[in-house]
């Protein structure tokens, strides 16, 4: 019943976005110069930031799903069909983000717009470019849900893997913190982890932070982080296919 | 403490309770590998808290007139306190699996109180790791504020603390006893969890805005999980201040939470029994 | 008294709806709809102290929802159930010390510790005398072999070990009252064979009251004396097997094979099924006609090279009765090919010389 669930959702979303909106708020009225962009900018950055984080909660259902199967020993009922797995559970998630875009996300962002200053795109193009780059955006999620889930097909079922990755997202992804506010040491590790192409690269190109030319080269990374990403999840599910009929089921 | 949750509680109820705690310690066979998730992961998840924290503050030298060792031990208390909660309490939060695999029902075959076998049932040894490195932060801070507290003070922390772990035992009772209704609740936890982290926990309330910080205070109280207790401790609300009462609430908000989850867990038993499948 | 009271109870769940596709999704969220299911209906039955009774019933039957309702886990929608003089689901701590339940599918154990430690543990949760324990737990050792694998966790246990050690955990208390909710599924003979003496045993000498549910007739045939069949909630028979096989299993067939391929002829008291090269299958009702007489009249006739004498399963029985709810009925000799395995076996004893068995049955 994911009634009471879903309206506590939304709930949560509207309570997220807006402490979001009041933190930046506060941060900026301190110190305005340290931001090189706007007030509305910013705040629309943080709310975005929060309302991204729950509408992209959806692809966890990879995660869950994946760990569940560990745990009922219905894996191998999945481990005997090598590749339609994951060709599966992208069309079936895809399917769930949708849904959250829709329930969630559009109403977040009405929501924001209209109550808590939230600002649309700096123009249309950057607005389509950002609509762009929600694909490769969830494709990385869903990829990166999918191989956690697959630590837990190899290790044991342990709730406590799902959580690091959660805290892990949240910040490299740039939800928590801007990531040009990182120092240079964090900020490096910041570019070569993934998670920013889920959060931080679309919503630069929201704000109208990046360039024509460096949002291109933006979707580009994020397009081959997913091609990569999920190239991983094939392998390592093949891999796993492979140890089950050696080993004999 | 609530009724139905304490039913025929007594010394030999609690004698069973840490039997049953002994049988989930003795079932531990992935002890190495959860050890060391477990230390990886509070270092990883911590370190990635104290990061966005220093990150901030690195380039604001101080939150809405907290400073930087003060923002650490805000977020030392919340460290402990939850998890204390994580080590005896987290496994609540999974009462709808519990119920799907009929463990519940072997609950209520038993002449024990099914609360209380739900709290024997498992124990969360990465909690201990938790509160080491809550401690640590706890004990950095005061060092580096140089604060010197004398026993009152040093007994208030004990109590908020305790209390911080039976507010969100509360809560996640709450949340967790509507799992006899829909049969799931870990997603609904995590969700109401949300709030809680990356807010709450490093930020101090008076960041936020009155809708936020009364929605904290009295609809889902994390508030009371560190904040007024910090805020007392640190010096930072004298007696005359309007709100310095609420630095003494947190043992009323356990208790008000725990009746209420107690009411709900008393009704969504007898929900269950009444239409479980 | 009986120990067992159950009167009119009905047991209804109302059931959430779930709406397939994208709008069926949206209108779970905001407009939910329930279906309401009876799965126990106006069911009536006393089961006096120390009876065995079996308990069965398809998929789906009420058979698990009425067992819950008699250990305590739920309440009935309407009507009364009333154990030992309490209500179960009302004076729950003080019913489960008399009671000892066994669910197949589910352990009662700790899953990963030696089985011994979780008699240790119960011996405390029911408080369980020391003496007491220690002699069950010796007397249980020895009638079930359990010394063998005492020491081992749960988990590695085989399902048969697993539940005699289940059942050993039911009787740790010395309840009054053992609950067996389709203890032998999947359990290898040897370990049912044990189970079946032991269940006996402990039947006759402390007088415990077994209530048993299964899909193994075989099962019920060794160990029940008394039989209750539900279907969709309602009872459809309630007495001992013999009654059945009386009752509804009057048929018997029997199966000829003669010395030289012989024409088709009819036979008084008996009517021709089937016939192929040298066999011949007759029916007939056994309590209107005598089997030697029938084969000696044949005899007569033609000479018969083997014949044997086979009667319904009653397996195929009771999948009558559940076909046909509407309550008694009396099998018609036509209505032999109304048993689908019974026309199966007809149809596999075809073409091959070893045939249907050359076993000799008289009763």
């Amino acid at each position: 019943m994911y009634r009471q669930e879903f309206w506590l959702r939304i709930l949560n979303n509207l309570v997220v976005m807006y402490g979001a909106y009041w933190l930046w708020n506060t941060l900026y009225d301190r110190q305005p110069q340290i931001f090189t962009i706007s007030r509305g900018q910013m705040i629309s950055y943080g709310m975005l930031a929060m309302l991204m984080g729950t509408v992209f909660y959806a692809s966890n259902q990879v995660r869950y799903y994946l760990m569940d199967q560990v745990r009922t020993g219905a894996i191998q009922m999945d481990l005997l069909r090598p590749l339609d797995l994951l060709f599966h559970l992208l069309a079936r998630n895809s399917g769930q983000m949708i849904f959250s875009v829709l329930t969630l996300g559009l109403p977040g962002f009405l929501a924001g717009a209209m109550f808590l200053e939230l600002r649309p795109p700096s123009s249309l193009q950057d607005g389509l470019l950002f609509l762009l780059s929600l694909a490769p955006a969830y494709l990385v999620s869903f990829a990166l849900n999918f191989l956690v889930g697959m630590i837990a097909v190899y290790t044991m079922n342990i709730q406590r893997i799902g959580w690091i990755y959660y805290s892990m997202l949240a910040f490299f992804s740039g939800q928590l913190v801007p990531l040009w506010f990182f120092p240079p040491f964090l900020a490096q590790m910041a570019y070569l982890l993934p998670f920013r192409c889920i959060i931080g690269i679309p919503l630069s190109i929201y704000i109208g932070k990046l360039t024509l030319g460096e949002t291109l080269s933006a979707l580009g990374l994020q397009a081959l982080w997913a091609a990569a990403l999920l190239a991983a999840c094939q392998i390592t599910w093949s891999r796993a296919h492979a140890r089950l009929t050696v080993q004999g089921g | 403490m609530p009724d139905s949750l304490c039913r025929g509680a007594d010394m030999d109820t609690l004698r069973i309770y840490f039997k049953l705690v002994g049988m989930a310690l003795k079932s531990m066979t992935q002890f190495r590998i959860d050890f060391l998730v477990g230390v990886v992961g509070v270092i990883i998840q911590n370190g990635v808290n104290l990061a966005a924290i220093g990150v901030i503050l690195g380039r604001f030298h101080d939150l809405a007139g907290w400073t930087v060792w003060e923002i650490v031990f805000l977020y030392g208390i919340w460290m402990v306190g939850n998890s204390l909660y994580s080590l005896l309490f987290l496994h609540l939060s999974s009462l709808d699996r519990y119920i799907i695999e009929g463990t519940f029902d072997r609950f209520l075959v038993r002449p024990l109180n099914p609360f209380l076998q739900l709290l024997g049932e498992d124990v969360n040894l990465n909690g201990i790791a938790d509160v080491i490195f809550g401690l640590a932060c706890l004990g950095l801070s005061i060092t580096n504020l140089r604060l010197t507290f004398n026993l009152l003070q040093w007994a208030y922390m004990v109590a908020a603390l305790l209390c911080a772990a039976l507010i969100e035992l509360g809560i996640t009772l709450f949340f967790a006893s509507t799992a006899f209704w829909t049969g799931r609740s870990g997603a609904l936890i995590n969700t109401v969890n949300q709030v809680n982290w990356n807010m709450t926990q490093q930020y101090p309330l008076e960041m936020f805005g009155r809708g936020f910080r009364v929605f904290v205070t009295c609809f889902i109280p994390v508030a009371f999980l560190n904040y007024y207790p910090t805020r007392w401790l640190l010096g930072k609300i004298t007696p005359g201040d309007p709100g310095y009462f609420l630095s003494f609430l947190p043992p009323l908000v356990a208790l008000l939470l725990l009746s209420a989850a107690s009411l709900v867990w008393a009704k969504g038993l007898r929900q269950y029994t009444s239409t479980g499948s | 008294m009986p120990l067992i009271h159950v009167q009119s109870v009905t047991k209804q769940f109302r059931r959430r709806l779930r709406r397939e596709g994208f709008r069926g999704t949206f209108a779970n969220l905001f407009i939910p709809q329930y279906e309401a299911i009876t799965a126990v209906d106006q069911v009536s039955f006393a089961i006096e102290a120390g009876e065995i009774v079996g308990y069965i019933g398809p998929n789906g039957a009420g058979k698990s929802t009425t067992i819950k309702m008699l250990s305590g886990i739920l309440v009935p929608t309407s009507g009364a159930i009333e154990v030992l003089g309490l209500i179960p689901s009302r004076q729950r701590k003080q019913y489960a010390r008399q009671i000892g339940a066994v669910f197949g599918q589910r352990t009662s154990l700790w899953w990963d510790v030696p089985v011994i430690d979780s008699f240790y543990l119960l011996r405390d949760i029911y408080k369980v005398p020391e003496m007491q324990f220690q002699r069950n737990l010796a007397l249980f050792s020895d009638l079930l072999g359990l010394g063998e694998f005492i020491h081992v966790p749960v988990r590695q246990l085989s399902l048969g070990q697993r539940v005699l050690a289940d059942i050993t955990a039911a009787l740790l208390h010395d309840p009054a009252i053992l609950f067996l909710d389709e203890p032998t599924i999947g359990v290898d003979v040897v370990s049912k064979e044990r189970l079946r003496s032991f269940l006996r045993e402990i039947n006759q000498a402390r007088q415990v009251t077994i209530l048993l549910t299964t899909h193994d007739l075989n099962e019920i045939e060794k160990l029940c004396p008394r039989v209750l069949i539900i279907d969709h909630g309602h009872i459809l028979y309630d007495g001992s097997i013999e009654d059945i096989r009386t009752r509804y299993a009057s048929e018997r067939l029997l199966a000829i094979e003669f010395e030289d391929a012989i024409p088709d002829f009819s036979l008084e008291g008996a009517m021709l099924k089937r016939s192929q090269g040298r066999k011949k299958w007759f029916a007939f009702n056994r309590f209107e006609t005598s089997a030697t007489d029938l084969i000696a009249s044949i005899n007569l006739k033609y000479p018969v090279a083997d014949l044997t004498v086979t009667e319904p399963e009653i397996e195929d029985v009771i999948r009558l009765i559940y076909q046909d709810q509407a309550g008694r009925m009396k099998l018609e000799l036509n209505s032999f090919s109304a048993l689908p395995a019974w026309n199966a076996r007809l149809r596999s004893c075809t073409g091959r010389s070893s045939g249907c068995g050359y076993s000799i049955t008289w009763w």
